[in-house]
């Protein structure tokens, strides 16, 4: 079971990913709010605590429509997933 | 018994339905729209998990329309959320929702309120049986008496009349 959420973890988090990037490309910064959100609470689900909360405030600002800290927390959460992600991929203890 | 999950969010729909796949028949919605279908529908699951955020149509704006209609005013809802502020909490018991369960929630914690669910269901069609026979037989009750007020109606002049000189 571990591993098929991890497989969906992986694959959903990609694609709230590019969705955000999609968004803040089109320079609609309100509409990273669902991704930012499911991304909130998954993150906050495998334990990356410090990740969910960036995607908190990603969340809020672009709730705000406030673009420049849309991207800003994007780029934030984006280098803080890729730093994980080998973790990510590799194990997925302490998911239950 | 079937439980439905109304969730947007693909990890948890999974997480969900392999935790309660034991012991449920689990249906799946991707929106609340889509959930507000299938609890529409005739033999639709009597117990749903409602995600509050939703595309289309929120977790407690389908408390509130599922309340409303006579199909579904006795399903066993419950909404799931990361607001966990005693406002949010109260305003989604409000909607119409009879638990609470708050992201990210521990297994067996959910599990447990689900099974709450099940058994205060199992208690209310035991209740709607009772009263279906009890019903029953006080439609009995007034067929017997209606009966024999009738005999007793008919035989009291014959009986009159053999009585006479």
């Amino acid at each position: 079971m571990l591993d098929r959420l991890m497989h969906v973890f992986v694959e959903s988090k990609s694609k709230l990913m590019a969705e955000i990037e999609r968004s803040l490309a089109d320079k609609k910064p309100e509409l990273v709010e669902h991704a930012a959100h499911i991304l909130k609470e998954q993150l906050a689900y495998m334990g990356a605590h410090q990740l969910s909360e960036t995607a908190r405030r990603l969340e809020t600002v672009g709730r705000k429509g406030d673009y420049s800290r849309a991207v800003h927390f994007a780029e934030l959460l984006q280098a803080q997933i890729a730093e994980m992600d080998p973790l990510f991929s590799e194990s997925s203890q302490g998911l239950l | 018994m079937k439980i439905l999950i109304a969730e947007d969010d693909p990890l948890f729909r999974s997480l969900l339905a392999e935790l309660l796949s034991p012991e449920f028949e689990v249906v799946i919605s991707e929106d609340g729209m889509q959930a507000r279908d299938i609890l529409l529908q005739e033999h639709a699951p009597n117990m749903a998990l409602l995600e509050w955020i939703m595309p289309e149509i929120t977790g407690p704006q389908l408390c509130r329309e599922l309340r409303a209609h006579a199909k579904t005013a006795g399903t066993y809802l419950i909404l799931l959320t990361a607001k966990n502020d005693s406002a949010d909490i109260i305003a989604g018991l409000r909607a119409g929702a009879d638990d609470y369960i708050t992201k990210p929630f521990v297994t067996e914690e959910l599990r447990a309120r689900v099974r709450i669910g099940r058994r205060v269901l199992e208690m209310q069609a035991t209740i709607n049986s009772q009263r279906d026979a009890l019903e029953e037989a006080a439609g009995r009750e007034m067929e017997l008496k209606t009966s024999i007020r009738v005999r007793a109606e008919v035989r009291l002049p014959e009986q009159a009349r053999h009585a006479k000189p």
